[in-house]
């Protein structure tokens, strides 16, 4: 059933991108990478995928600036997107308070920008399914 | 009958139960994805080491972000902790200590360098699985 959603991963860093591609294809998804944020760009406008998942910090064109220009875009505005933010540090309350400011500011600026959902990196391959099912499930209905 | 000890977590620098739940249980996943870690590893260090000695928080926040981010794809805890530390220097912009987290990563690193150094690293993660599959 997954096999006709498409996934674009936008992330500049090599590990992740590898991760999120093998993990969604072996669950039927057909999966496309970018490793920054141009490329991404021109890959959702010829894939239109189902969902785009996108790192927020970058070089070049971070997460927000992608999303932005998606949303301009006729073709690409109602794509799906799932931000992806190593920001802060798994399973730590954010006891910095300069910390704890930014991410309260990322997700802001992310769902302004019309982010649907964030997750944070690393991701437990079971998490990333099933936030993905689901915002491919939402998106469709 | 005789029952197994698990290992002792502890002592590893990596985390290959938490690893296992990144790559979906994919042992497979895991090898190519310690190989990609190894492959930059000392040139992300480097770069880290470099952007500290030259003082620019910015950059020091942007090189411990990176590996931070590698580090928790292995569970690599104890590096991964010393770079968001670095990485809040670098968010603060003080950067007043970052030169001994700086030499205390490099250190979690090489040990980790070692762990997958060994050539039957990849055994001990199925026997993890084991493990954690009986619990």
């Amino acid at each position: 059933m997954n096999q006709s959603h498409r996934i674009l991963a936008i992330d500049d860093d090599p590990l992740t991108l590898h991760i999120v591609e093998h993990v969604l294809q072996k669950h039927g998804y057909e999966v496309f990478t970018a490793y920054n944020g141009h490329d991404g760009l021109e890959l959702a406008r010829i894939l239109k995928p189902d969902l785009v998942i996108l790192d927020i910090m970058m070089p070049g064109l971070d997460g927000f600036q992608v999303c932005r220009k998606l949303r301009e875009n006729p073709e690409t505005a109602v794509i799906t997107v799932l931000m992806l933010t190593a920001r802060g540090a798994i399973d730590k309350p954010a006891n910095d308070p300069v910390d704890f400011a930014q991410r309260v500011r990322d997700q802001l600026n992310g769902y302004r920008v019309g982010a649907s959902d964030f997750l944070t990196k690393p991701v437990k391959a079971a998490v990333l399914v099933e936030r993905v099912r689901s915002l491919i499930w939402s998106g469709r209905n | 009958m005789t029952q197994l000890s698990p290992p002792n977590r502890k002592s590893y620098p990596i985390d290959l139960a938490y690893a296992r739940d990144i790559m979906d249980g994919d042992l497979e996943l895991l090898q190519e994805i310690v190989a990609l870690f190894l492959f930059d590893c000392s040139d992300q260090v480097a770069a880290l080491q470099a952007a500290a000695t030259c003082g620019k928080g910015t950059d020091v926040k942007a090189k411990a972000h990176r590996l931070k981010c590698s580090l928790g794809n292995i569970g690599g805890w104890q590096a991964y902790n010393l770079a968001y530390e670095i990485e809040l220097m670098g968010m603060r912009n003080d950067l007043s200590g970052v030169d001994e987290c700086v030499f205390q990563l490099t250190a979690a690193m090489e040990d980790i360098v070692a762990f997958f150094a060994q050539p039957d690293w990849a055994n001990q993660a199925k026997d993890w699985a084991n493990f954690d599959e009986v619990q």
